[in-house]
């Protein structure tokens, strides 16, 4: 079976290849087939794996990389329960979303280049998933932050689309660095990088390090996931094409963290899963108090998917991985169909503010039908998909975390439900608004009933009705048998609570606090509006004194160093020409003062040369009486 | 003859040689001056070989003879080449040397 | 013979374009590139040819050349000096298909050209410390011309700081090579290495600040940088390429050539320090790199932050360290200098190379768009892509020996993001600026002359071992060799 685990992420690499040196050449539509028809190819290849995985069995193969003899660098891709859930849904909703994009992209001009990038990414993806080692995950899931980025910026005449790309990017990034951290730390001290070898750290490996390693791990899925204090980048990342916001910052790879966490559950610490809960849990409130007040339909997605996340790190870090990659599967169904519907009725009206949208229901029934039911799913529903991944959640907080948690996630769920209805109806129902929308095309409508269907039903794979097939491919053993009562009347209450909240505040516009909490309200309001004035403080704490030192260290080098440099340099010039002086005043004065001095004697004693001989021998003769008398 | 006698004409001799040294202007004059201040020392030394019985300086007035000779062999054609070049054979008007 | 040969391919030329007249421009280009092309193909033969697994070094050439003074001529290569001789060969032929955009004195440019290549194969060649430091500073002269004459901006000014700047830095290393000649009596490279073990502490310090300095100019470490960017900046497109590509890699070779086998305890006693400057040029010149607003200069403060990689791992003195130096090197080579001439393609078209002078390219010059996508990429360091394979090398080596200097580094990692995309956003993102309206795509020569760096750079990085494995014996070797001294 071996080859197919190739194939998977081999078949898209190749349709990236294809479609980025020859796209140009292809029809547009052709372009969007070859993706698609790749990505099916992966879907096949995963549903032919999923037997002997079903079984338990699991499958690996591995090459040397960056060195011949030292295990820990070289490649692997295997495939377990884990992994294979993860690559049904990457090629299943891959599939589909690439089917929509057809549809969604056409009359685009860079419409190869959009699958090509597209099926990068699922190459990517499949990489990541597959990967049995932190490098080879590592450098997929550069590559898919690299997707992500050049996805987000596709439209990158709009300056905001680059901006959103480039913050993406840069964000997560600082995750990355933390994760590459924590992969030199666990090489260096753990010896291995092997997913299979990490249960057998536990013992070799000191706490404190254990905690210090997942606690860097988990700064990379921070930033991939979105969650807080790393969130910032994904509601940007809404610049995008709506088809790559439903598969990339939705389904799949904003998953990654979530899956990276559960594939690393052994190196986490008590003291790091404590870390993990407070994280998701905060990030599942605090989002889903800011996707209440968006009005950008996308943005209201994007803040949910954030919320989400945060209950899918929550439930890890109760140690729940089994449920998180649950919810994970459910939430890729309807959080996908949810962008697709908004993606539908952004192609069909070119408005994305909830304030002029409305009333869509009977120009789109299709599109509205299946948002309804991704609403409903989201919602927690009994007995759609996500009634059975979030009730597993609630049981499991109610079971193994403190007394409050239970209460907080209902409080989750209460907006979740409040927020996701305000959407749908503000969109589909109430009065029309000036847009005259028209159902999408069959290309696009088709995959989002797929989708609908498996938002529906997805969740059954993990409900007791099938005796829960899914939590055991996860390799979860203890379940709780049945449906736990209280917890579904509790949730069905939340829901029912979102609704009418969605009904009256969202829609009537009703107030429902009294009027001496009205101010507070209104605060918290404003607050979660700005969604916590997070970017303005990044901008104003970390952004603007990096671009200060990075022009105060410009600035130094050009003054400082360089003017060192300078300054050598004209110091030895400046000593040049004090030496030069010295030499033409002092030196060479010497020379020719010599010089001088003797021609001065020599003119003094000029007269005495007469030229004739008789004066000088009358000299010789007197001095010579002279001399003669003097030496008597 | 006594030695002082011959003594006194040997100075007589050079003084008048000196004499015509510092006061002849024309070039063979001046040769022949310098000849006689020459004889002059000659005359010394034969008479002092005579006085002490030194053979020696006979042979030095012999040295002197020959040396005289060159020196007017050396003299006129000094005077010849002067009289060529500069057209004259008076001293005073050759002052090249003049500095 | 070979290695004499591979010197001899560009001399050669440099001979033939020196005889031809000065007007037959066609003939003097084609000499040139027949002569990079040949040198070339030699080492790529020399890789074929090579054994990965003998020990020692391969194809040695001795023959004595000033007797008296025991110097010889006496050529080899091994894993360490192979892949920087093939990157020389094959940037001097990728250069030198630029150069067909100079426009003036073509056979004084392509003749100091040649020259430039002879001294460069000749540093990475010779096994004679004499020999070595005299193509060391050959290199000089040919460079400060081709800066000084086809340059622009400040040439006159930069060319002379190029030159006085590393002539100082190469005199330290003179007093050095002196110091070594007078207690050891030879220039041999191999018996300096066996006889530097023997050397008391105290002077193998003084040696190793003496070749330090040399080195440190060329690399360039920390404070000695600063010729760099205006060097960078006013040379023309292939001086920047090969300046980057090339020079830079003699002072890291010197390092490993040199300065860590001759004086080996010395290189362990400093090791602490030269980690610190590692790190200091990599988040230092990542920062200066994203204020600049000159789209060379910034290429050039990001050399200096991709240098300090080769600094730390070369510091950890680990398998993997110098694997991720070496490979750094050669990777850094390619990318940059396939950098610099995506900017000189952009620059021959615009004449400017203010980064807020262009915008929204992509649209407008797709072709060029992927290229300078790619090698931005591969310059921050994506997977997949050579640059990766070097960081992260150097970071594993590194991170077990000095931690802190590592974690700082990481820093630059994500600031190389920032800078290498903020390149992009301006460059090729958002609105087209109108000016640019017209501006035609990349040509034919110009992707020929890129092509092949793309290739290497995609090749290097899906399969490292290629190199890896050419390293790897010489690089063991020298680590048992420096280790072992303690």
């Amino acid at each position: 079976m071996t080859p197919a685990l190739l194939w998977i992420p081999l078949l898209p690499l190749a349709a990236f290849a294809l479609l980025i040196t020859c796209g140009r050449r292809l029809a547009p539509p052709v372009a969007g087939w070859v993706a698609v028809a790749a990505l099916a190819a992966s879907a096949g290849a995963t549903l032919a794996l999923a037997e002997p995985v079903l079984r338990g069995q699991r499958l690996a193969v591995r090459w040397a990389w960056l060195s011949a003899g030292d295990p820990r660098w070289a490649l692997g891709l295997a495939v377990d329960g884990l992994s294979w859930l993860m690559l049904a849904v990457v090629t299943g909703v891959g599939t589909m979303i690439a089917c929509y994009s057809i549809g969604y992209m056409r009359g685009d001009p860079r419409y190869p280049r959009f699958f090509a990038y597209l099926a990068l990414f699922c190459a990517s993806m499949l990489g990541l998933v597959l990967a049995d080692h932190f490098l080879l995950l590592y450098a997929c899931w550069e590559l898919v932050g690299l997707c992500s980025y050049l996805l987000i910026s596709f439209w990158f005449e709009k300056p905001a689309a680059a901006a959103a790309g480039r913050k993406a990017f840069i964000t997560t990034r600082i995750g990355d660095a933390g994760l590459l951290a924590g992969i030199l730390w666990l090489a260096w001290a753990g010896g291995t990088l092997q997913f299979d070898a990490l249960a057998g750290l536990r013992e070799t490996l000191s706490h404190g390090l254990l905690t210090a390693i997942s606690l860097l791990i988990f700064l990379g899925a921070v930033g991939k996931s979105a969650q807080v204090p790393l969130h910032v980048w994904l509601p940007d990342a809404m610049e995008g094409p709506t088809p790559v916001s439903a598969l990339i910052h939705a389904a799949t790879m904003v998953a990654a963290g979530i899956y990276l966490v559960a594939r690393t559950l052994p190196l986490f610490t008590p003291e790091s899963l404590q870390v993990v809960l407070a994280v998701g849990l905060l990030t599942h409130l605090a989002a889903g108090t800011v996707a209440l007040t968006m009005t950008d339909i996308k943005r209201v997605l994007a803040y949910s998917t954030i919320s989400q996340l945060g209950l899918m790190m929550t439930a890890l870090g109760l140690g729940a991985a089994a449920l998180a990659m649950f919810h994970l599967t459910t939430h890729a169904c309807f959080k996908a169909l949810l962008f697709l519907g908004a993606g539908s009725v952004i192609h069909a009206t070119h408005e994305q503010e909830l304030g002029r949208l409305g009333g869509l229901r009977r120009a789109m029934p299709w599109t509205a039908a299946v948002f309804l039911i991704a609403a409903v799913s989201m919602s927690g529903v009994f007995p759609l998909s996500g009634f059975w991944s979030k009730d597993a959640i609630l049981l499991a907080a109610q079971h193994d975390g403190p007394p409050w948690l239970l209460g907080a996630l209902l409080a989750g769920a209460v907006m979740t439900t409040a927020y996701v209805f305000r959407l749908y109806l503000r969109c589909f129902h109430g009065a029309p608004a000036p847009h005259a929308g028209h159902e999408s095309p069959l290309i696009m409508v088709l995959p989002m009933a797929v989708l609908a269907l498996g938002a529906a039903a997805v969740g059954l794979a993990g409900s007791p009705w099938l005796a829960h097939p899914l939590l055991h491919l996860l390799g979860l053993t203890q379940i709780h048998a049945g449906i736990d009562v209280p917890i579904l009347l509790w949730s069905t209450l939340a829901a029912a609570a979102g609704l009418w909240l969605a009904w009256s505040v969202g829609v009537r516009r009703a107030r429902p606090l009294p009027a001496a909490l009205r101010p507070l309200g209104t605060r918290l309001y404003t607050w979660a509006a700005n969604k916590y004035y997070v970017d303005e403080w990044y901008q104003r704490l970390i952004i603007g004194p990096y671009l200060a030192a990075a022009r105060g260290l410009s600035r130094f080098d050009l003054r400082v160093i360089d003017g060192a440099v300078d300054g050598a340099g004209l110091a030895g010039r400046a000593l040049a020409v004090w030496k030069e002086r010295f030499d033409r005043l002092v030196v060479d004065r010497l020379v020719n003062g010599t010089a001088s001095a003797v021609r001065l004697a020599g003119a003094g004693l000029r007269w005495v040369q007469t030229g004739i001989v008789h004066q000088y021998l009358l000299v010789v003769v007197v001095a010579v009486v002279v001399v003669s008398l003097v030496l008597k | 003859m006594s030695v002082r006698l011959i003594l006194l004409l040997s100075h007589a001799l050079f003084a008048l040689g000196v004499y015509g040294v510092l006061t002849r202007r024309h070039a063979i004059g001046l040769l022949l001056s310098i000849e006689l201040i020459l004889n002059a020392a000659a005359l010394n030394f034969v008479l002092f070989s005579r006085a002490f019985g030194h053979v020696e300086a006979q042979a030095f007035a012999l040295f002197i003879i020959a040396l005289a000779a060159c020196e007017a062999v050396v003299g006129l054609a000094i005077v010849i080449g002067l009289a060529r070049h500069a057209h004259t054979v008076f001293a005073d008007q050759v002052d090249l040397l003049k500095g | 013979m070979l290695l004499t040969w591979l010197l001899a391919c560009p001399l050669i030329g440099m001979l033939v374009v020196l005889a031809l007249p000065k007007t037959a421009v066609r003939a003097i280009r084609a000499a040139a590139l027949l002569a990079t092309g040949f040198a070339l193909l030699l080492s790529l033969e020399l890789l074929i040819a090579y054994q990965p697994a003998a020990a020692g070094m391969q194809f040695v050439e001795r023959a004595p050349w000033i007797p008296p003074l025991r110097i010889f001529y006496h050529l080899g290569v091994d894993g360490i000096s192979l892949p920087l001789v093939i990157l020389t060969a094959l940037l001097g032929f990728l250069a030198c298909i630029a150069s067909y955009s100079i426009a003036e004195r073509h056979k004084e440019y392509f003749a100091l050209y040649l020259l430039l290549e002879v001294g460069m194969l000749g540093t990475f060649l010779a096994l004679d410390l004499f020999l070595f430091y005299i193509f060391w500073e050959l290199v000089l002269v040919p460079m400060y011309f081709l800066i000084g004459i086809w340059g622009g901006g400040r040439r006159e000014y930069s060319a002379f700081k190029f030159f006085v700047y590393t002539l100082a830095g190469s005199l330290a290393m003179l007093l050095a090579i002196l110091a070594l000649y007078f207690r050891a009596h030879t220039f041999d490279l191999l018996e300096l290495a066996a006889a530097g073990r023997t050397f008391e502490l105290g002077f193998q310090q003084l040696l190793f600040l003496g070749f330090f300095l040399g080195f440190a100019v060329k690399v360039p470490i920390f404070p000695f940088h600063t010729w760099l960017p205006d060097a960078h900046v006013d040379a023309p497109t292939p001086g920047s390429v090969l300046l980057a590509g090339v020079l830079l890699k003699m002072g890291g070779y010197g390092f490993f050539r040199i300065a860590y086998p001759i004086c080996p305890a010395a290189a362990m006693g400093f090791g602490g320090a030269m980690a610190c400057l590692g790190v200091i040029n990599i988040v230092y010149g990542a920062f200066v790199a994203m204020a600049q607003t000159d789209f060379k200069r910034l290429v050039a403060y990001s050399s200096v932050s991709h240098m300090g990689f080769v600094l730390l791992g070369l510091a950890s003195l680990t398998p993997e360290g110098l694997q991720g130096a070496m490979f750094q090197m050669v990777s850094h080579g390619v990318v940059t200098g396939a950098m610099f001439l995506l900017v000189g393609v952009l620059y021959d078209r615009t004449h400017t190379r203010e980064l807020s002078a262009f915008g929204g390219l992509g649209a407008r010059v797709p072709v060029y768009a992927g290229f300078l996508i790619f090698f931005s990429l591969a310059s921050l360091g994506l997977p997949g892509l050579s640059g990766f394979i070097g960081e992260f090398l150097s970071l594993v080596g590194a991170f077990g020996v000095w931690r802190w200097q590592t974690v700082v580094s990481l820093l630059g990692i994500v600031a190389a993001a920032a800078y290498m995309l903020q390149v992009i956003q301006q460059v090729l993102l958002g609105p087209l600026n109108e000016r640019w309206r017209e501006l035609p795509d990349m040509t034919l020569r110009e992707g020929l002359s890129l092509a092949p760096l793309l290739l290497v750079t995609l090749g290097l990085g899906v399969l490292p071992l290629a190199l890896l494995e050419v390293q790897d014996g010489a690089l063991q070797r020298l680590i048992a060799h420096v280790v072992g001294a303690r």
